[in-house]
């Protein structure tokens, strides 16, 4: 690792994980001297039973939940939010908790901003470093159905984004009884895209030794837990290790320059309707591929972070790069029937032609049209880049 | 939307939890009166706190308390659960009942809880330390080496803890315990 | 990589680090809405020039607003004091300042902080803000600009303040505390002396080894540990030898802000519990003990944590040497290099970097540590907190052990440590 030049890093949340790490919210709570947080959700959190266990993790203590709304749907507005705001304040709440789930995460930032900063226009802060104050305490609490985007520095509301540090949560609650997942597919799909995040934060041009670090604690846990992850989906400690991976990934995300896996998955995502996750599993490989073919130096700490001391010691520099490509894809094939290619998916190959010309309007400078095609092409006919 | 469909939600008591903390404190309580008694190490830890020592380990935010402190003929003294008019110099809170509870079926030993940051010190540290080392010291007593070496970091050697002196020392403070 | 079954990571201060890091203040400040704020700061760094380097830095933000130095004290005393806050605290009111820049090490950040509560929680005295977690607001925007890299006391949440008049040591904690920026700029630390640099260095190093072996460990205090231990032990004899090697300088103030955000979370062990006792009863400098001592730290807990004191082989030797090396002879091999380390600093600074408790001197040659004042360390480090996140157990006969080889420098005899049960569980 050489030292940079420069480098900047911020992150405002606290990570609390492990068991019982929700009784601890009181305690956080009253840190900011709150007492009483308006709870927000989705229908789906609260049916499986995690919002029942907040309740009950609170008890005993001087915390009122102000109310428990668990009406958040997938793609929410700023309708929802201003109701919420209302209810903010009759109830008269002080913080903010936000229960798994990216819509909710979103919702709760939203609303966070505008009972903040007193106000009932919320687009006004749309755009990056609109935010001008600290906003009241905002906890996140990780669930099964958390996506890895909800502890980043930004919102997302009607498709359009607010981006401010003030956005990060104040805590990130994992607590081992909420985060284990049911279903294999939704392990994989959560995991890679933390790994994805992880990966292009670790990878940039621009050593940041901050980010670094936790890209590679999140790399790490995915490397080592995924399998059984998704062998036994369901398993409380790899869970928990998956989500902690997802938050460290999207904490090291929020710090680094959005990538080209990033930039190509959203304007992919956006014009063909796929979720934005399994975008980023497409074409993480891919990316890497691209990397390697234009000679770019590549940081081999991505082999150290995967596979550990012993076996980047002793595998020969010029080989690192490929041997942790390899085991990408070695991590990838154990996905089973999940799909690799766009083309199995059923994306129409004219469409990506679209897709990267988003990518590009969207990142400017730091992507260029061919790469993004190149990068699209192969990831759509499944073909390797070298 | 109707608010009304969202209540508000008042924090409730787990009453077994927090009865089975009260017990395990107050015998812990009456076992540091005792042990401060009739074992020689004990004696000498307590000997270094100053006159005015009060301790209070409690469960945040409401309680049970167990307080011990320094009598005027400077005594070692289990002084109840009311920390109301007591003069307390050193808190140990246990930031909620449910690391309470990890804490004292002992799934959770004091130095892993240490360490898990279950725990909030407030007031001299010296005396704290003091504190821990006799809770380890207690430990030792009361408890079978079975379960006890589950707990602590290192379990005392015949060169430091002789059996005689441990079962002599078992004996009596669960005499005192219980008379 | 170890999860622990439950751990707390926060580091809530941002970062800026770089040659030029200090232009960045301003705009932080203005982002902040402050635009007055006032340097604290000790006679040491002001003797050094470097208030100039930060005012200097101080030009004209974007959009035609500027940052002006409301005030500036540059006389805090090595051992922070409640009147001496107070005292701050009235000429930062009076002048109508609007946030405070420190600039210094350990004590001018905890003064600072001391300051901070005054100013923005109002009252004259700071007693009712002591403790744990008695700050619940956000105060005036802090800035740290540490001069030396070692304390790491830029990422912590503690404030000690002593009340000489009443003899006690105030502890303050609470997140709130934290500075809202620490910016790390090579040219603050250009001019620290070699045998400082060393010994600055050091203590940076131990935070990090301590961080990643000592009980309270996680994830995230692990990859960044690990990364501080790289960078300091890469670049911590060129900047010893060559003080103006800037690149070497800004790779060991990173080093030092990672090793405090890993040990501000993970709580260290023994080494600063006898290092804390040593500096109390004999006046020893901080980093000096910590140096000595990180060896034997690390070859008492041998037996329960072997396993990690392998892993820091790599980031001190580099791959190869870890190749190299049998799995087994790795945790020898690491403390090994630490001690070569030692060694290396030694010579480079001219014996003024001491190796063992015996050689170390002050300014007047005399020996700081005297063999008779052993057991009165080891009672002190009775009462230091921190042994309670070591791995293995210490009482006052295992202090007195460990302290007898540290002052002739002999590697720690490992078959005089009594032993606990092997593994620990995190």
């Amino acid at each position: 690792m050489k030292s940079p030049d420069y480098f900047e890093f911020f992150s405002q949340a606290k990570i609390m994980s492990g068991n019982k790490a929700m009784a601890n919210i009181p305690v956080e709570l009253d840190g900011f001297d709150a007492r009483k947080p308006l709870v927000i959700t989705t229908r789906e959190v609260t049916r499986a039973g995690l919002g029942k266990k907040l309740v009950k993790a609170l008890y005993d203590s001087n915390v009122v939940i102000g109310a428990i709304f668990d009406e958040v749907p997938h793609h929410a507005g700023i309708s929802q939010v201003r109701d919420l705001v209302k209810l903010f304040r009759d109830r008269g709440c002080d913080s903010v908790i936000a229960l798994g789930g990216g819509a909710a995460a979103d919702v709760a930032k939203c609303v966070n901003i505008m009972v903040s900063e007193k106000t009932d226009d919320l687009l006004q802060f749309i755009g990056e470093n609109r935010i001008t104050r600290h906003l009241k305490p905002f906890i996140y609490i990780a669930t099964a159905y958390s996506t890895g985007y909800e502890v980043a520095n930004n919102a997302t509301i009607e498709g359009r984004v607010i981006k401010s540090d003030f956005l990060f949560p104040d805590v990130i609650c994992i607590d081992k009884s909420m985060v284990a997942v049911k279903n294999s597919d939704m392990v994989l799909e959560g995991a890679m895209v933390a790994f994805a995040q992880a990966v292009e934060a670790a990878d940039m041009p621009n050593d940041n030794p901050v980010v670094d670090a936790y890209a590679h604690a999140a790399i790490r846990f995915i490397y080592q837990n995924l399998r059984k992850g998704i062998r036994s989906p369901g398993d409380k400690k790899t869970g928990m290790a998956l989500a902690n991976a997802a938050a460290m990934g999207a904490v090291a995300f929020s710090n680094s320059p959005q990538g080209i896996v990033h930039l190509v998955s959203k304007a992919l995502a956006s014009v063909t309707g796929l979720s934005e996750s399994f975008c980023k599993v497409v074409l993480l490989p891919y990316s890497i591929e691209l990397k390697l073919s234009k000679k770019e130096p590549f940081r081999g700490d991505l082999l150290l972070a995967m596979a550990g001391f012993e076996t980047f010691a002793t595998t020969p520099e010029k080989d690192r790069p490929h041997v942790a490509l390899g085991l990408i894809r070695q991590l990838l094939a154990e996905g089973g029937k999940y799909p690799r290619t766009l083309k199995d998916v059923k994306v129409a190959k004219y469409r990506l032609d679209e897709a990267a010309k988003a990518a590009v309007e969207a990142g400017g400078t730091r992507v260029k049209l061919k790469e993004c095609m190149t990068l699209l092409e192969h990831a759509w006919e499944g073909k390797t880049i070298l | 939307m109707n608010i009304n469909n969202y209540p508000e939600i008042q924090p409730k008591t787990k009453l077994i939890k927090k009865i089975y903390v009260w017990i395990i404190l107050f015998v812990f309580g009456r076992a540091f009166e005792a042990a401060a008694k009739v074992d020689k190490s004990a004696k000498e830890e307590f000997a270094k706190m100053p006159a005015d020592f009060c301790f209070d380990m409690c469960v945040l935010p409401n309680g049970p308390h167990m307080i011990i402190g320094k009598d005027e003929k400077g005594k070692v003294r289990y002084m109840g659960w009311n920390p109301r008019g007591k003069k307390i110099t050193l808190w140990m809170k246990i930031k909620n009942m449910e690391s309470a509870i990890l804490m004292f079926t002992f799934q959770e030993s004091s130095c892993v809880a240490t360490a898990r940051d279950r725990l909030i010190v407030d007031g001299d540290i010296p005396q704290a330390c003091g504190i821990l080392r006799l809770m380890n010291l207690l430990e030792t007593l009361l408890l079978p080496k079975l379960v006890t070496k589950l707990g602590v970091k290192r379990y005392p050697k015949w060169s430091q803890f002789s059996p005689v002196r441990k079962w002599t020392s078992r004996l009596l403070t669960y005499i005192r315990l219980v008379a | 990589m170890i999860l622990p079954g439950y751990y707390e990571f926060c580091c809530r201060v941002k970062t800026v680090s770089g040659h030029r890091a200090l232009e960045s203040i301003p705009e932080a400040l203005l982002s902040m809405k402050a635009e007055c704020p006032m340097i604290i700061s000790d006679k040491g760094v002001a003797g050094a020039g470097l208030i100039k380097i930060v005012t200097d830095a101080m030009k004209p933000g974007k959009g035609g607003k500027s940052v002006t130095i409301g005030a500036a004290y540059d006389t805090v005393l090595p051992d922070s004091d409640i009147k001496m806050v107070e005292e701050i605290a009235t000429i930062y009111r009076a002048k109508k300042c609007d946030s405070i820049i420190a600039i210094g090490g350990g004590s001018v950040l905890d003064t600072a902080k001391g300051v901070n509560i005054l100013v923005s929680l109002g009252g004259n005295s700071l007693m009712h803000y002591a403790g744990a977690g008695a700050v619940k607001k956000k105060l005036k925007p802090l800035v740290a600009v540490p001069t030396t890299s070692g304390t790491g006391s830029e990422m912590t949440l503690v404030a000690v303040i002593a009340d000489h008049d009443r003899h006690v040591k105030l502890p303050f904690t609470s997140y709130f505390l934290l500075p809202d920026i620490a910016v790390l700029d090579s040219r603050m630390t250009r001019t620290l002396p070699p045998a400082l640099t060393a010994s600055t260095g050091m203590d940076a190093m131990t935070h990090a080894c301590e961080a990643y072996t000592c009980l309270a460990k996680n994830p995230l205090s692990d990859t960044t540990a690990l990364a501080a231990i790289q960078l300091i032990s890469r670049n911590i004899l060129k900047a010893v030898k060559k003080g103006d090697d800037m690149e070497s300088r800004l790779a060991l103030a990173n080093g030092s802000a990672l090793a405090g955000m890993a040990f501000s979370n993970s709580m260290v062990g023994m080494v600063h519990t006898i290092g804390h006792a040593t500096g109390g009863a004999c006046t020893v400098p901080h980093g000096t003990c910590m140096s000595i001592l990180l060896p034997y730290g690390l070859e008492y807990n041998l037996h329960k944590t072997a396993y990690l004191t392998a892993d820091l082989l790599y980031p001190l030797a580099g791959p190869e040497v870890y190749a190299a090396t049998p799995g087994k002879e790795r945790p020898a091999k690491a403390i090994a290099c630490i001690r070569k380390l030692n060694q290396d600093l030694y010579d480079a600074t001219g014996g003024r970097h001491a190796r063992c408790l015996k050689e170390v001197y002050d300014r007047d040659g005399k020996q700081m540590v005297p063999k008779e004042a052993l057991p009165a360390i080891a009672r002190t480090a009775m009462g230091d907190g921190s042994q309670f996140y070591n791995p293995e157990e210490l009482d006052y006969n295992d202090f007195m052990t460990v302290l007898e080889y540290a002052w002739e420098g002999a590697p720690l005899d490992l078959k005089k440590v009594i032993k606990g049960k092997k593994r620990q569980k995190f």
